[in-house]
């Protein structure tokens, strides 16, 4: 029994049959077909006549020969063709292998590539835990880092208010109210409006109390009262009328807000005082009257030292927040 | 500084990319590659083709010679380039005309030229036809009778127009481009030497010489000289009792039609001129090549589709000796449909034949690039 047919092998040595081959094939049948139908256009006499000489007989072994020499060329053929087949065969068993081969190694790479998506998958989400809890920690971290500054810039405006100490003749309630002003126009105020406002305040109260060391009145002083005797004791018509513009008193509203009903009642009273010459005590109840309402614009008709202090300070960090808030609004539009 | 809000992107595109691992990305992977015909990638260059040589044998048959002419036209119209030629009486006659042009294409104008002379003046009256049924060649039938009426005038037309066939062989045909050119051969058919046999006998003995199968002589006309090469162009299409004999180095010749056996000189072309495929034009629609004439030879024989010779017991005769215009013009379309047909069959055969070849060389390429890629060693 032969070998199997090896694929170098057959391509190399088999030659394609060749034109001669096709041409010997085509003129062979059409030297019968021509015969043939010679054959059939004869009538009778023409036939008899071929048979006497013999003519008939020599054309029918002519179409005997081209019929038999017409299919030894397709036998021919048909062997060639029958092993360039085989070859066709071979080469699409090598190349069904050859896929078989692929597909294995695509399902291994495949396995390889679902492992590693999984462990990429596993590692971003190990990344976005550790972007949250560092992000957290940071965020702790930028709050207490804020604190201080809010601390510090409490400290530093208290500092200055104390050395040196502005002019003496401000007196306590304009100072106080002044000094509240800044702490919330600053770092301190920012920090509080982030919800912090109840520490922020409260430590400012506490160390605008403690300076100077004497309480600065004892037991409830009317509020009108105090605002007269602050537009009283200030020098001059000039510092009357600097305390008012510092207040926002002749600033257009959109640009001061709402003002709080303390700051409000002293910027009136002190351009009343300084500008109309009004009676400082009439100015005071006038100005109070028209600035105190209902709700956060309450203010009782008397309070403490630390309650004025308190309701001082709330309403210039209030004031500030709502500043600060327009003002992003503004820039956001 | 980075913040927290930093870090809070930082985290979400963390997920995002967790949540698209694993999605494949669009028209990437998954797309099969397009399979490359075997025309787009060709595997190796084609084999130089050796020209081939063709041989041309042509048929005698006189009149009928006008087929020859349309297939013919066709090979010309092809561009065929023949490189030896070979012929029978009119056959003969086509083949030294063609022979005296150096390409081919020219030969064939040349013999157009020819056909369109003698035709026209062979003293047929252009309307000699009018009124006669045409059978399926396009050529007008003529009765018996009428063949009969017309045998003794055709004879004599030929007979008295010797001298014009003498003037246009001396027009059409150039024994000096013959000489140099492609190779040419004619059959004549040999007398015997006249000193041999007497007078009164000669007849007879050529009678019997003829019934006990006398071959005609293949004559190689480039080695003659230029007198000679007229001579044996005008001996092999002399038909005996009409046109006289001719002398060829001593030897007295008459038509090659006359031969026995194999009437076609394939004989020549089989021995001599070691072509590679021969193409026959035969003049009647059951002519053959004489067995073993032409072994070891690729032959295309073409024959008359269609019968050419008249009906009748004269049709044989009318058909040799009727040179009318309507029936040259006929004979020559004829022609050419039947080598077209035949031509352009053998055209789309080995055409498919050389796609199958070049499919099959694509795909061993592609196996032999296949194997490459994988690392084995090449076959061997």
């Amino acid at each position: 029994m032969t070998g199997p047919l090896n694929l170098s092998e057959v391509a190399r040595g088999v030659p394609l049959v060749d034109d001669r081959l096709l041409l010997e094939v085509l003129n062979d049948l059409h030297t019968a077909d021509d015969l043939v139908r010679t054959t059939a256009r004869e009538g009778f006499f023409a036939r008899l006549l071929a048979q006497v000489t013999g003519r008939a007989r020599r054309r029918d072994l002519a179409v005997a020969g081209g019929l038999v020499g017409a299919q030894r060329g397709t036998l021919v053929w048909l062997t060639g063709l029958t092993e360039r087949l085989a070859v066709t065969d071979l080469v699409v068993a090598e190349v069904t292998d050859e896929v078989g081969r692929i597909r294995a190694e695509v399902n291994r790479l495949d396995t390889r590539l679902r492992s590693a998506e999984q462990g990429i998958r596993d590692l971003a989400l190990i990344l976005a835990e550790l972007a949250e809890q560092t992000g957290r920690g940071l965020a702790e971290h930028d709050e207490r880092l804020r604190k201080v500054e809010a601390r510090l810039a409490v400290d530093d405006a208290v500092r200055r208010w104390r050395h040196p100490r502005p002019d003496p003749g401000l007196g306590r309630l304009p100072r106080a109210v002044l000094l509240a002003r800044e702490v919330a126009a600053g770092p301190a105020g920012e920090f509080a409006a982030s919800g912090h406002s109840g520490y922020v305040e409260h430590d400012l109260v506490e160390r605008m109390l403690q300076d100077p060391p004497a309480p600065w009145y004892d037991g409830v002083r009317s509020v009108a009262g105090l605002l007269a005797d602050a537009a009283r004791q200030l020098p001059g018509d000039e510092h009357r009328i600097m305390l008012a513009e510092l207040l926002g008193e002749g600033v257009h509203k959109e640009l001061t807000g709402e003002r709080g009903p303390l700051s409000s009642a002293l910027s009136t009273v002190a351009l009343a005082t300084g500008v109309e010459g009004v009676d400082p005590e009439a100015a005071a109840k006038a100005a109070l009257r028209g600035a105190v309402g209902s709700g956060a614009r309450y203010v009782a008709a008397s309070l403490s030292a630390e309650e004025l202090l308190r309701q001082i300070v709330a309403e210039q960090f209030a004031e500030a927040a709502a500043r600060r808030a327009r003002l992003r609004a503004r820039e956001s539009a | 500084m980075t913040g927290a809000a930093d870090f809070t992107r930082l985290g979400q595109k963390a997920l995002e990319v967790a949540g698209r691992v694993g999605v494949p990305e669009q028209g990437t992977a998954g797309e099969p590659r397009a399979i490359e015909s075997p025309a787009a990638s060709p595997a190796s260059p084609p084999a130089p083709r050796v020209p081939l040589r063709i041989g041309l044998v042509l048929a005698g048959g006189g009149a009928k010679g006008a087929y020859e002419l349309g297939v013919l036209d066709y090979m010309a119209e092809m561009g065929a380039q023949v490189s030896a030629i070979a012929g029978t009486s009119i056959g003969a006659l086509n083949g030294a005309v063609l022979a005296s042009e150096d390409s081919f294409f020219q030969g064939v104008r040349r013999l157009a030229g020819f056909w369109e002379r003698f035709s026209t003046r062979m003293g047929v009256a252009p309307s000699e036809d009018r009124g006669l049924p045409l059978d399926a060649a396009g050529v007008a039938v003529e009765s018996t009778a009428r063949q009969l009426a017309r045998l003794g005038p055709r004879l004599l037309a030929l007979k008295r127009r010797l001298s014009l066939l003498e003037e246009l062989v001396d027009q059409a045909v150039d024994p000096e481009r013959i000489r140099t050119g492609r190779p040419l051969w004619v059959a004549a058919y040999p007398l015997m030497d006249r000193e041999a046999v007497p007078e009164r006998l000669r007849y007879g003995v050529e009678i019997a010489r003829w019934l006990g199968g006398a071959r005609a002589t293949i004559i190689r006309l480039n080695d003659l000289p230029a007198p000679q090469i007229r001579e044996a162009v005008l001996a092999s299409a002399a038909l005996p009792f009409v046109f006289p004999t001719r002398v060829i180095d001593g030897c007295v010749y008459l038509d090659g039609g006359l031969g026995r056996g194999d009437r076609t000189p394939v004989r020549a072309f089989a021995e001599e001129e070691h072509c590679d495929v021969l193409v026959v034009l035969h003049l009647h629609p059951d002519a053959r090549v004489a067995p073993g004439a032409a072994t070891g030879l690729v032959r295309i024989d073409i024959r008359p589709s269609l019968p050419i010779i008249p009906p009748g017991p004269l049709g044989p005769l009318t058909g040799l000796m009727s040179f009318s215009p309507e029936r040259v013009g006929a004979l020559r379309a004829l022609g050419y449909r039947d080598a077209a047909a035949r031509f352009g069959e053998i055209e789309r055969v080995l055409t498919r034949r050389v796609a199958l070849t070049g499919a099959e060389s694509a795909m061993l390429s592609a196996l032999r690039r296949l194997r490459g890629d994988r690392g084995d060693p090449p076959p061997r």
